[in-house]
């Protein structure tokens, strides 16, 4: 019993360090900010050590541990991340960002492309960087993100229309 | 194009994973926290068990009220029946949340304040849809909520933070109606007091039970702020932190701000 539960342990603690560098980078990716990249990919870790005994014998654990990424995202980044990212000379008044393609069309840099993923809506960020970052098929996206396949269609459609004007950012 | 949709376009797909690949690398990866994870994992799987043992004991509470509430010949002329119409949607708070300032101040020459909306109990899912669509127009959202049916039998909160000109949703949820909290049960998030900035984390808001009495905040450094009970509808006044009744909310709710120069380190029911 106590060898089977050290085994569980080596295997989890070998799976934190294997899968932290992209998990980081995909958090980074949905929040546009680095603590909140950290406390996101900690918390679905946080969350992926409850269930291990289960996930862990899983055939896919990678995928569990990205829906736990997506959910935790949803949950708490969403909000947060629009007054983190509001610019410093507005109002403040961030309940709802409104229509950023012209912000978004002059982005210039790789911040700026940050900022305009970040200020896309959740669900079309997500489509995006999940299928073109983690380059995930629309099947294994909309598994992720708990939604259907054509709403993954019309959600990466929509942002990655919306981040179009970005630098070459090719349009289909 | 296949089933999964990912041969036409093909250079695109690598064109765009390049620049999210070139964005990704300005994080900082930094060493697996790993122990930090497992003291975070071993706390959730100790709350878990002690909010399904909360969940059960209302459970079973409820069940009794119901059961007893349900005999026949038992009561008959003891309650007498009710003949007023049920409250309507609109009286139930269900398209317009209520209102409650939680603490006003000034700090640094700046006026702040915290507000909480909450909004009532949909009884169905045509509710919920107007109910959806009032939010949005009042430029909300909760964000666990996909679809309106999600909305059925529960109530929504949003906390707002206001300091100077900026103004934004610091807090959100939406709860069973039954959901509650007892004895020293006590859920806070702390946050610097002006949005978007990186400084110490100062204002505490948090939501405790009904009965609690007094809630401490500590704050690094040393220092610490005691904050008390006041009934429904007491004053708010300028810099008095107090745990308030929330018209609509199944617990009270508390703001402490760590004075000056100070940080939060821990806050709990102390009394």
């Amino acid at each position: 019993m106590g060898d089977r539960k050290q085994a569980r342990d080596r295997e989890f603690q070998s799976f934190v360090t294997g899968r932290w560098p992209r998990l980081m980078r995909t958090a980074f990716l949905l929040t546009g900010e680095q603590h909140a990249a950290e406390d996101l990919v900690q918390s679905t870790l946080e969350q992926v050590y409850v269930a291990w005994r289960r996930v862990g014998s899983a055939d896919d654990p990678e995928a569990y541990v990205r829906r736990v990424m997506i959910n935790a995202h949803a949950r708490k980044h969403r909000r947060r991340l629009k007054e983190f990212l509001a610019p410093k000379d507005d109002s403040g008044l961030v309940r709802e960002v409104a229509d950023t393609g012209d912000r978004i069309s002059q982005a210039e840099d790789r911040s700026a492309l940050l900022t305009a993923l970040a200020q896309l809506p959740p669900r079309q960020r997500e489509a995006v960087v999940l299928r073109y970052w983690e380059d995930l098929t629309e099947t294994q996206t909309a598994e992720a993100m708990g939604c259907s396949v054509g709403a993954v269609k019309s959600n990466a459609a929509k942002g990655s229309r919306s981040c179009a004007p970005y630098r070459g950012w090719p349009e289909w | 194009m296949n089933a999964d949709g990912k041969t036409n376009h093909d250079m695109t797909n690598s064109d765009i994973a390049l620049l999210l690949a070139d964005a990704a690398d300005e994080v900082e990866i930094g060493i697996a926290p790993y122990d930090a994870v497992v003291r975070g994992g071993r706390r959730r799987r100790a709350r878990r068990w002690a909010v399904t043992a909360a969940t059960a004991l209302a459970l079973a509470a409820s069940s009794a009220t119901l059961a007893v509430a349900g005999l026949p010949g038992e009561g008959g002329g003891r309650v007498a029946p009710v003949a007023t119409q049920p409250p309507t949607a609109e009286e139930r708070h269900v398209y317009a949340p209520q209102q409650t300032l939680l603490a006003t101040g000034s700090d640094g020459g700046r006026a702040w304040f915290v507000r909480i909306e909450v909004w009532g109990v949909p009884r169905d899912e045509v509710e919920a849809q107007r109910q959806l669509d009032a939010m949005a127009e009042s430029g909300v959202r909760p964000v666990d909520v996909r679809q309106a049916s999600e909305l059925v039998g529960k109530i929504s909160y949003f906390v707002f933070r206001s300091v100077g000109d900026k103004f934004a949703p610091v807090m959100q949820n939406t709860v069973s109606r039954t959901d509650t909290l007892s004895g020293t049960d006590i859920q806070a998030g702390a946050l610097p007091l002006v949005p978007g900035s990186d400084g110490p984390q100062r204002l505490v808001i948090g939501k405790v039970a009904k009965t609690a009495q007094r809630v401490t905040c500590r704050w690094k450094g040393g220092g610490m702020t005691e904050i008390h009970r006041v009934p429904a509808g007491s004053d708010v006044n300028s810099d008095e932190q107090v745990i308030r009744p929330v018209d609509g909310s199944p617990y009270n709710w508390f703001v402490c701000l760590a004075p000056e120069g100070a940080a939060y380190k821990s806050v709990e029911v102390t009394k």
